[in-house]
């Protein structure tokens, strides 16, 4: 029987060793899925079908044969356009759901009704506290906490006007949003007015449509998101410069390992404080272990890393490939990019799933429901299950390829305000001199339609080798800590100019800072620093990319960079094709709305030269060498 | 001689319509849709689902008859048999847009639409062509890749029959058939 | 076994062809006086309008029957014995047969008027016919078509796209009476009336042509009435090519209706058939014999004919009139019985799928016996198939006529008469 080619699939040897061994073992991956969908519905890709209600469903013939419009006689330009501001909304909610929960947990640490929790970043608080504009002189961490997150848990609803951190945001870009009529009112109004608009019989204008998506998605990249990012700060601790490793390799062979896969760091937080606890580990020994080792998948696994340094075994495409190591008892989710398909493929080895949000149920896994009074326990009842499974684990099945890459990890922007000596002086005179010539946001997913994580890596590599700086999130960031990108030696691999910088700093020429909601740093930092030239976001020589993104989340994150000024490669074409006026709206006639468009390159080596090209532009128009 | 052919299961359609789709995609210049949706003269599915009995969805292409009414009736000469894969093929560059083909086709498979094979893009029979290019190149036709139902599927037509005989007589008999 | 094949058209041609595919060893003799370079008649209307070509008329091979193994006896046929088996050319060779085919078709039928230019009207059959149009033609002037069928249409079509003004002068009440209900007659009337360059004179013939003063012709018609023109050319129908067998007891009387033929395709001589424009043979919707003078019956009447020779009996299930014209940015179809002479008495069901489109279905005794469509959806070869299956109109479903784009093929629809079609 002759094989698949896994060379084409990843860049990873050890996930090909791992293909195999799941192909041995009959045991169906996400690769093999993606194959039996293919090819994939024409209509879909193009966006060009529309299930919003049933005098269909409908779909227009892209090739001119069929039917041009739908039964209630949207066209091509009118499906097109609903269909992705749902895309928009779905991708919001998610974040901004995920931040809902960061403010309800700081509202009950405020209101004294939970005990696991409490806030880890005093200092971090009073700041928050503070720039919103409460006077925090006379108040307890706890009455900062409460009234903080009361505010907060505003910005989810309709009558605040704007959502806080528009406050953020350089002037001149909150006049254009204000002009536009595009400033957020309420994370979860603008979601609502998204579904309703694209209710049959709304809104039936295609930019009209997608202005209200780029306003649902700044909800998300300027409210929820941020919230997200900020709360988990104060609560479990602003990320600092620390090191760690990353790789299928951080599993360990003697070792019960546990993998937390998911987002939000309530419940990975638990588990990592459950692991360090003395009576756990002396279970797991008496169970015949060495001890206990907990890794992390996906973005939770970014949360945790971040602040704890625990390592990371892998990202969204190997989720699958940590089950087939044979070598872990259990992955605790909680929600948003667990492919359903862990379950099956755990069935097919020791491992127990455990689902542990009431937003997020997995048929076949075993499902443990934390809340803030109970999450300790919890959490020390997950560990314990993982204990009794290694006890099921069948050694001769074992197989943990590779060995564990360093990585350098925790650039939250406090942290590189620190690192710089608590200003942005340096790094703007490092922008002027051009030693790093701009920066960029490699961020996203992975996708079995893109070849795994080369997408991301040949990005990274030729745009440091242009002395651009990366930042990166998400899967993007653990796929560069797996290639030995997020190193201080990696420095070595950069322009010139962004060497020298690295090597003056100690620091990697590729940033951690952190999980998708992170990227809401990125627009923190973008915004800081378009204050401090007095200019727009747009003017920056600034960039994003997504090479390999999948969900709806990722085109949030893209259409907030882009209505916030920030020019954003995607590597997987959206499904917005099969309309010519959302296409040329989103590949040039948004420059003349945001100051960026989007551009779609599949090729990361063509999509370093666009992005180099917008760096130079934006370098030679503020003056500077190109 | 095995002839491998496109074998239509109408009761297995959906109506989903990703053959149409793909089969306009693969008679297209580019081969791939994002870029053939915007050719100049966009290329025509030559497979349609039309509406049967009961509004039952009906996947419909050209059967390659033999003998062929429509390439009796051709005066162009414009169609023309594929012994090996007994084909009737439209030459594009000698149709002439005549509709003597639809004339005598019984099955409403041949449309007629500018085509960029046809010199000047002009107006020319669009039919079935068995996916030949894609064939010779080692894959099967573009309307069975996407069929997700097997209502759409490509081997020996009599290896077929006789499994449709085998349900037949599975049906008959009472017992369940796969 | 030597066959012989009389005339090389569509007819012969499709004979010869299945001749050698059924058997390999036969001596084929083909009869024609210009047999190549081989070309589709019909297609001369397209290259008068401009629409193709010219060296689109021929086929891809110009000498197919070199291909075949068909010995060709490049002259006209004299003359045909059939007591002896012996075909005279107009040389005096004589050829002997064990099967023969008489496929020399028809020629247009002649417009009898008086004056000193009668003879130069021009007829629109073959290409030299269409050299003569193409000859006569002066941008700007005044063509005169003769004769409201589908000739006389696309030769108009033909002469308004070489830039000349048409006068279409029609010996009927209605272009088109033999073709087309009442109801089609008068959309196209209307259509033609409005269109730029033409002028339609109805109940009117042509009695005299003479030299012009202004133009080269005068022509004066049967209201009394003159005109000037710089053609004249005309489509009045075709008569059987059987002047050559006079005498040899194959048909009555002069010929007009043509050779009439058995079940087989064979003549009243034995050995001996027919096929093509000549051919009296069944026809399906009138449920009588009569010549359906079109292309695409004539290859199939060629093809059961081969068989029939070749020793494979083939019971020819009859042929239908069809005609698929291009009708000044419309469409115009038909098949089968809608001449409104074989109608009388039917049942019909029209249909407008859209505005503008029309679709009739006629039924004698609720069986389907015809169809004409202008601008429908191209479904003719499918109405066919119908009539040539007896289809009850209760067997046509309701989907089928109200969503005459989308419908699936009547063949598939009406499942019990969907198996073991011979086309």
């Amino acid at each position: 029987m002759a094989r698949p080619n896994y060379k084409e699939l990843t860049i990873r040897p050890e996930v090909e060793r791992l293909l195999e061994k799941a192909h041995d073992e009959g045991v169906e991956t996400v690769w093999d899925r993606k194959k039996a969908q293919e090819p994939h519905c024409g209509f879909c890709e193009l966006g060009l079908s529309c299930r919003n209600c049933v005098m269909g469903p409908c779909r227009i013939d892209p090739f001119g044969h069929g039917p041009q419009r739908g039964v209630c006689g949207a066209d091509a330009d009118v499906i097109v356009a609903r269909n992705f501001g749902r895309m928009i909304a779905a991708g919001a909610a998610s974040h901004s759901d995920h931040g809902r929960d960061l403010a309800e947990t700081l509202l009950a640490i405020g209101e004294g009704e939970t005990a696991d929790y409490g806030v880890r970043d005093e200092a971090k608080l009073k700041r928050l506290t503070e720039e919103v504009g409460i006077d925090t002189t006379s108040l307890t961490p706890k009455q900062m906490a409460k009234a903080l997150a009361e505010l907060l848990l505003d910005d989810f609803g309709c009558r605040k006007g704007q959502v806080t951190y528009v406050a953020r945001a350089p002037s001149k870009r909150k006049e254009l949003w204000a002009k536009l009529g595009v400033t957020p009112r309420g994370v979860d109004r603008e979601v609502v007015e998204m579904m309703h608009r694209t209710h049959m019989g709304v809104d039936n204008e295609a930019v009209s449509l997608l202005l209200h998506a780029a306003r649902v998605s700044l909800s998300d990249g300027w409210g929820g998101s941020m919230i997200a990012t900020e709360l988990s700060d104060v609560i479990f601790g602003t990320p600092t410069p620390r090191t760690s490793s990353a790789n299928l390799a951080v599993l360990k062979k003697d070792q019960v390992n546990i993998l937390v896969h998911g987002h939000n760091p309530i419940v990975s937080e638990m588990i990592a404080d459950a692991v360090r606890d003395p009576g756990l580990i002396a279970k797991a020994k008496a169970a015949g272990a060495s001890g206990l080792n907990l890794a992390g998948l996906c973005c939770t696994g970014n949360e945790i890393l971040m602040r704890q340094g625990v390592p990371m075994a892998g990202n969204h495409l190997m989720t699958e490939m940590a089950i087939v190591t044979g070598a872990v008892e259990l992955i605790m989710v909680d929600y948003q990019c667990i492919m359903p398909s862990l379950v099956q493929v755990a069935a097919c080895y020791h491992t127990k799933i455990v689902s542990t949000s009431p937003k997020a149920h997995f048929a076949g896994a075993t499902h443990i429901e934390f809340n803030l009074q109970n999450a300790k326990a919890k959490a020390r009842e997950v560990v314990e299950l993982a204990i009794e499974t290694f006890k099921s684990r069948n050694p001769d099945r074992v197989d943990i390829p590779g060995t564990p890459v360093e990585l350098m990890t925790g650039f939250s922007n406090e942290a590189v305000l620190g690192a710089l000596g608590g200003t942005l002086a340096p790094l703007l005179e490092a922008i002027k001199s051009g030693s790093i010539r701009g920066a960029v946001g490699v961020v996203g997913c992975g996708n079995p339609r893109v070849k795994h994580d080369h997408g991301h890596v040949e990005l990274t590599k030729a745009l440091i080798k242009k002395d651009i700086l990366v930042l990166d999130t998400g899967c993007a960031a653990v796929a560069h800590g797996m290639s030995g990108l997020k190193v201080p030696a990696a420095a070595e691999l950069a322009g010139p100019g962004l060497k020298a910088v690295c090597q003056a700093l100690g620091i990697p020429p590729v940033l951690h800072v952190g999980s998708c909601v992170d990227n809401s740093r990125i627009m923190h930092l973008c915004a800081l620093l378009a204050d401090a030239l007095s200019v727009d976001i747009s003017a920056l020589p600034v960039a994003a990319a997504a090479m390999e993104w999948y969900s709806e989340k990722a085109a949030t994150i893209g259409l907030y960079a882009v209505a916030s000024g920030i020019y954003t490669v995607l590597g997987v074409v959206p499904p917005i094709l099969g309309s010519k006026t959302v296409t040329n709206l989103a590949v040039s006639g948004l420059e003349d709305v945001f100051g960026a468009t989007f551009a779609v390159e599949p090729d990361p080596i063509k999509a370093a030269e666009l992005i180099d090209n917008r760096i130079r532009s934006k370098r030679l128009a503020l003056g500077l060498t190109p | 001689m095995i002839v491998k052919t496109v074998i239509v299961r109408p009761e297995l359609c959906v109506g989903c319509m990703q053959c149409m789709i793909r089969c306009a995609e693969a008679h297209s210049q580019s081969k791939d849709l994002f870029s053939a949706i915007s050719e100049e003269v966009l290329a025509k599915p030559r497979i349609h689902i039309g509406v049967g009995p009961e509004q039952r969805p009906f996947p419909n292409k050209c059967r390659h008859c033999e003998p062929a009414p429509c390439l009796e009736a051709c005066m162009p000469g414009a169609i023309h048999p594929d012994m090996a894969g007994a084909l009737k093929i439209v030459d594009e560059t000698r149709c002439i847009d005549c509709g003597m083909c639809s004339m005598t086709c019984p099955y409403y498979v041949i449309r007629y639409y500018p085509d960029h094979k046809a010199p000047g893009g002009r107006t020319v029979a669009v039919k079935c062509d068995g996916c030949q290019e894609r064939v010779a190149a080692g894959l099967i036709p573009a309307c069975v890749a996407a069929c997700k139902t097997e209502a759409l599927t490509y081997g020996d037509v009599n290896v077929a029959m006789n499994q449709g005989t085998d349900r037949l007589a599975h049906v008959a008999s009472g017992v369940a058939g796969s | 076994m030597r066959y012989v094949v009389v005339g090389l058209h569509a007819a012969g041609r499709s004979a010869c062809a299945w001749l050698r595919r059924l058997d390999k060893s036969a001596e084929i003799v083909g009869v024609d006086p210009k047999p190549a370079p081989a070309y589709a008649r019909p297609l001369i209307s397209h290259v008068l309008a401009g629409e193709i070509e010219p060296e689109l008329l021929e086929l891809k091979e110009p000498d197919p029957f070199a291909g075949l193994g068909v010995a060709v006896e490049a002259e006209r046929a004299a003359a045909l014995a059939p007591d002896r088996q012996v075909l005279t050319l107009e040389s005096g060779k004589e050829i002997a047969y064990d099967r023969l085919l008489i496929a020399t078709g028809a020629s247009p039928r002649r417009v009898e008027v008086a004056g000193d230019k009668a003879g130069e009207i021009r007829y629109f059959r073959g290409r030299e016919d269409l050299a003569a149009v193409l000859d006569g033609i002066k941008p700007g002037g005044l063509a005169v078509v003769l004769g409201g069928g589908l000739v006389g249409f696309k030769l108009t079509h033909g002469l308004l796209a070489r830039r000349m003004r048409v006068r279409l002068i029609v010996a009927s009440p209605r272009p088109l009476a033999l073709n087309v209900d009442e109801y089609l007659g008068g959309i196209i009337g209307r259509n033609l009336a409005s269109l730029p360059g033409v002028e339609l004179s109805i109940n009117t013939s042509v009695t005299a042509m003479e030299t012009g003063q202004e133009r080269r012709y005068k022509l004066t018609l049967s209201t009394g009435a003159t005109l000037e023109a710089d053609l004249v050319a005309a489509g009045k129908g075709v008569i059987p090519a059987v002047g050559w067998l006079t005498g040899s007891g194959l048909f009555d009387g002069e010929g007009q209706d043509g050779l009439p033929v058995d079940e087989h395709l064979k003549t009243r001589a034995a050995h001996v058939y027919a096929a093509g424009d000549l051919a009296q043979a069944h026809d399906l919707a009138l449920d009588a014999s009569q010549v359906n003078a079109i292309w695409p019956l004539a290859v199939e009447q060629g093809r059961y004919a081969a068989w029939n020779m070749a020793g494979q009996p083939a019971a020819y299930p009859g042929g239908l009139a069809m005609n698929s014209i291009p009708m000044f940015g419309s469409h115009l179809v038909s098949v089968g019985a809608v001449n409104p002479r074989y109608t009388a008495g039917c049942e019909s069901l029209a249909i407008e799928p859209r505005k503008g489109s029309y679709l009739k279905l006629v039924f004698r005794q609720d069986v389907l016996i015809g169809a004409v469509g202008f601008d429908a959806a191209p479904r003719l070869g499918e109405l066919a198939w119908a009539i040539r299956q007896g289809l009850r109109r209760g067997r046509i479903p309701r989907t089928w006529l109200e969503n005459t784009v989308n419908a699936a093929p009547l063949a598939d629809a009406t499942w019990g008469l969907s198996r073991n079609v011979q086309p």
